[in-house]
This record gives C-alpha cells, structure tokens and sequence, in this order.
C-alpha cells in the first residue's frame, strides 16, 4: 500500500506542477507581453512600461514563475489589478457563495441518484425504470445554463416565488441566503443527478447477477434483505470510480451556473477577471480549479484501492 | 494479411453481421437518434443555401415578435426570424463539434495505440500528460486561451479539441491492451510482425467500434459545451450565429418575452438527445452482451 500511495502521490505532485507550468505559459509566455495584453493595444506605452514595472514584468520568466509558485507557499496569490485587494482575499469572500452552491448541489444530486438508481434497477425493465432511464437521458442532453433560465422563467417570472438571480449575502440573514441558491442548486444538480443515477443503477444490476447475492437469496433471504444487506454496499464502490467525472462537472458547472444566476462566486469572478483582463485573478482560481479537480481524482484513487485490494496490487 | 478478416473480437462480429441493418432498424432508441440527428444535420445543410429569412438581418419594426405564419418560432429584440437563427445556428454547433471530435480522435487515438503497443515508460509518460489534461476541464482550457488571446469560436475548438485528445487516448489504450493480450495477435507476433503492423493491421480494425461510440459520445458533449462558452462569451462572436449565444441574449428579455428562451434550448437538447441516443445504441448493437445485461 504505501508504495502504491508513494506512487499516486507523485503523479499528483507532477500533475500539479504541469498544471501550473501550462497556466503560466499560456497567460503569460505564449501571448506576449502581459502588461499589453492586460492595457490592449491602444494604451500609452508609458502606462504599459509602468504596468511592466509594477507586476516585476521585466523579470526573465523564469524567475516570475518561480516567484509565483514560492507566493503560493507562503499563501500569497499576489494583488488584483483591477480591484487592488490580494487575490486570495477576493476568493475568500467568492468562496461563501461558490462552497454552499458546489456541496448543495452535490448533496442534493447524491440523495436524489441513489434513490432514482435504486428505484430504477429493482423495477428493472418495467415503467418505472424506463422514466428514470428517460429522465437521466434528458438529464444529460439538457444544458444547464438552459435548465436554469427555465427555473428562472417558472419559479421567478411566471410563480414569483423565488429570486431570478442576485445574492444578498449571508449577513442578510440565513434565509435570504439559502433562498437565493435554491435555483442554482437545483440548476447544478441536474446533470449530476444524471450521470450518478446511470451508474448507481446499472451497478447494482451488475452485483444483483453476483454469485454471493443468489447464494444469500437461496439462504432464504428476501430480495429486499438482499438488496440492502449485500447489493448495495458492493454496488456503491463503482460510483466512487466517476468522482473524477463528478468533481470536473461540478467545477464547470458552478462557473456557469454563477453566470446565470448572477451569483457573486468564484465563477463569476473569473469571468469578470476575463473582461477586465485581470491576470492575476484568471491565473491563480484557474490553478485553484485545476487542483481541486487533481486533488480530488488523488483522493478518489486511494479510496478505490482501499476498498478494492486488487488495484494497488495490480499498480 | 488474412488473419484480419477471419479473426475478429465477438464485438466486431457482430457489427459486421449481414443483420446488423435489420437489427439497428429495430432498435428504437437508435432510430429516433438517427432521425433527431438526421434532421438537425439537414437543417444545417439547407441554411447553407436557403432559409426562411436572413439570420442576421436586423428589423427592428419586427423586433419581438410572437410566433406566426412568416416567423414560426418569432422574432429575436432585433427582429431577426428565430427560426433561421437556430437553423444558421446548427451550423456552427456542427462545424465546432466536427473539428473538435476529429482533432482530439485522430492525435488521442494515436497517442492510445502507441500506449498500448509500447507499453513501460512510453505509456506511462502518455498516460501521465493525458492526467495533466484532465486537469483541465473545457471550461478552463477555453478561459486560459480567452485570456490570452481574447474571445472567439477557434479558442472553443481548440480547449474541446485538447481535451478530447485525453478523452480517446483512455478508450483506446483500454481497449487496445485488450486487444495485444488476444490469441491473434501473438500469432501476428509469432509470424515475426512488428508493432506498427500489428496495430494497424489487427488491433486498431478491431476497436473502430470504440472510437466510432466515443466519437458520438463526444460530439454530443462538444455541442453541448459549444452552447455553453458561446452562452458564457467566450466562445462564438457576434454576427456567427449560435445557439448558445442566443440564449444568453434571450435573457435579458426574460421578463417580457421568456418564450425566446425556450427555442434555441430545444434545439441543443434534440441534438445532444439524438446523438446520445445514437451512441448508446451502437454501443448496443456492436456488443449484444452488453444490452442483454442492460
């Protein structure tokens, strides 16, 4: 085992690294010069020549790069050029929207795909199964940013009942808050439900057709006891295998989804930052992203081969 | 040269069976993939030469205007026909979803069959980059190129593109060691051929069905990540005409007309619907066992 972990852990340092290295090349190698891309053409060259000195642009790459990733170290990310505040305080504040939208959703998507999943696979071949199966299909042709102006359309321009966008903040109260992310996190949840509710079903079939589970139904056990006793938690070990699958959608959906629903989140921040060509900003939430997907697929592997011995020996 | 065409996997057998066209025609969830497909490829054929009106003819006299006998769907807040639009708008979705699926097919499928032939440290330098590009999800490799380079549909194909070179090169390297460890091909082996000859003589003809499946699969993906970095901005640019783009312009009137919103939607579900429905049922219809056990 601990070779095995020796092993991943490398290939996440590595992947990481990479990562980093692609990031600043293609912000800051590849296009030129930043301070241009950052002023665009039409700016004095004296405002450009300033803007150079002030980000340390008439440093040699390679030492900017190194700069960057010691900052990262120590915690720092470096200030905004448009808003002049650290980056990592800007995400910090996007953070209390981003966190509560990804987890909600996650939350709602895992409790609605294990009872659709289940559903669906003991009504296997009947009507029940073929509407969940129909309705996971949808699931993944709907794009989300279009499920989301169709929330906004029923629950805030027809029914009234909910915000079509925007977010108080928290210190307006719980309330506010949470009814302001209802839309956005049942937008998100959508395709997440989806892709779990394939899985979750087609895996319990698989382990249902296991030796072991005719053996403890021709003990005597019903099919329900079965079901829950030795299907299931046998089942659940495959739907670990698309956390890498599910991290990525949930990464790419909260960009959108804040986009949509005008949510002040890391998502919009990154968009915003694109407009205003703030570099900065676009550099480290991209790093941050990248990681977070990287880091989540490392800690997906290790569980997998704790709970599957045959992995890590075969790695 | 023979060995290819009598030793084949059970996979490609049955694709290769005279019954394969009765079979698919009997296959509900293919045929209404194929027919959504068919259309949507039609539609953006007949934009090429003829459309109901100008897609990108601004009548403001016209503008919002709720769907009738000469604007079936309506008229956009320019008063551009919605109908045309999104046939114009097919277009875009199909030439993005092409290159993208063909850029990131042929340079991941490569990468997968050398994998698979070389195996050691040529695979595992591979499969590393290909962890690398997965770091990357569309989203954020169209964001990188956007900021560098400013907005527009090539930084679309490309960040699809790359990302799909990871994508196949997993399938096929899967399916190819599959594939090096079959009786045939140590015969190949033992008849003194070398790699390349093996993997294009009897390992790539026999995982087509794979490529041909994860090609549907991805250009379903592609249409529906196109809508969403045009909807975002940071893909297809003003006047191309674009689904994606569309509705994010929609929702601005969503107060007073929301029903603009509802077409350009339809259009992407019905595309990624179809081409979903098409690759699950190749899936099917290449390997019988898997849709028994489904």
């Amino acid at each position: 085992m601990s070779v095995f972990l020796a092993r991943r852990f490398l290939t996440f340092l590595i992947t990481v690294s990479g990562a980093s290295v692609i990031i600043f090349l293609l912000l800051e190698v590849l296009p030129g010069d930043p301070a241009l891309t950052m002023l665009g053409v039409d700016a004095p060259d004296s405002a450009i020549e300033a803007l150079r000195l002030e980000l340390g642009l008439d440093r040699p790459a390679p030492i900017r790069y190194a700069d960057w990733i010691a900052g990262l170290f120590r915690g720092e990310m470096g200030l905004s050029y448009v808003y002049k505040v650290p980056v990592t305080e800007l995400i910090g504040q996007r953070l209390a929207v981003t966190l509560p939208l990804a987890i909600g959703a996650m939350v709602v998507a895992t409790l609605a795909a294990l009872s659709l999943g289940i559903f669906a696979a003991t009504n296997h071949n009947r009507v029940g199964d073929y509407g969940v199966m129909g309705f996971s299909q949808l699931g993944l042709a709907i794009p989300d940013f279009w499920f989301g102006i169709l929330l906004i359309i029923l629950f805030a321009v027809i029914l009234r009942w909910l915000p079509s966008g925007g977010f108080p903040g928290w210190e307006e109260g719980i309330w506010r808050g949470v009814r302001s992310l209802m839309l956005p996190v049942f937008t998100l949840s959508l395709s997440l439900t989806a892709i779990m509710t394939r899985v979750t079903r087609s895996s319990i079939l698989e382990v249902a057709r296991e030796d072991f589970v005719r053996t403890a139904r021709a003990k005597g056990l019903s099919r329900r006891a079965a079901l829950w006793g030795h299907v299931l938690r046998n089942a659940l070990v495959p739907v670990l295998t698309i956390g890498g699958v599910l991290v990525s959608a949930v990464v790419t959906g909260t960009l959108v989804i804040e986009n949509v629903f005008a949510l002040p989140g890391v998502g919009k921040l990154i968009f915003d930052a694109i407009s205003n060509r703030d570099l900065m900003v676009v550099k480290n939430v991209v790093l941050l992203f990248a990681a977070i997907v990287v880091v989540v697929n490392f800690v997906v592997d290790i569980l997998y081969a704790l709970v599957d011995p045959r992995i890590r020996i075969q790695a | 040269m023979a060995q290819t065409e009598t030793v084949t996997t059970e996979a490609s057998v049955a694709a290769t069976k005279p019954d394969f066209i009765h079979r698919a025609l009997r296959h509900r969830a293919f045929m209404i993939g194929l027919v959504l497909t068919g259309t949507m490829i039609f539609l953006a054929l007949l934009s090429l030469f003829w459309t109901p009106h100008s897609p990108t003819e601004i009548v403001i006299s016209q503008k919002l205007k709720p769907p009738s006998m000469s604007h079936w769907f309506g008229t956009d807040q320019f008063g551009r026909d919605i109908l045309s639009m999104i046939m114009a708008g097919a277009q875009t979705s199909i030439v993005v979803g092409l290159i993208a699926v063909s850029l990131g097919a042929v340079i991941g499928v490569s990468l997968g069959l050398w994998a698979a032939a070389r195996r050691g440290w040529t695979e595992d330098a591979i499969m590393r980059v290909s962890d690398l590009n997965m770091a990357f999800p569309v989203i954020l490799i169209a964001i990188l190129l956007t900021a560098g380079w400013g907005p527009g549909i090539t930084n679309a194909i490309l960040a699809l593109g790359i990302y799909n070179i990871s994508v196949f090169a997993r399938q096929v390297r899967g399916a190819a060691i599959g594939m090096w460890e079959r009786e045939f091909v140590l015969a190949a082996r033992a008849a003194g051929k070398g790699d390349v000859a093996i993997t294009f003589g009897h390992v790539l003809p026999n995982i087509i069905s794979v490529i041909v499946v994860q090609a549907t699969i991805s250009f379903a993906i592609a249409i529906l990540a196109e809508a969403a970095l045009s909807y975002l901005g940071v893909g297809s640019q003003p006047p191309d005409p674009s689904w994606g783009r569309m509705l994010a312009e929609s929702q601005k009137y969503i107060f007073f007309k929301p029903v603009i919103a509802v077409w350009p939607g339809l259009a992407i579900v019905l595309s990624v619907l179809g081409l979903n429905l098409i690759g699950d049922g190749l899936r099917d219809l290449v390997d019988p066992r898997l849709a028994r056990r489904r």
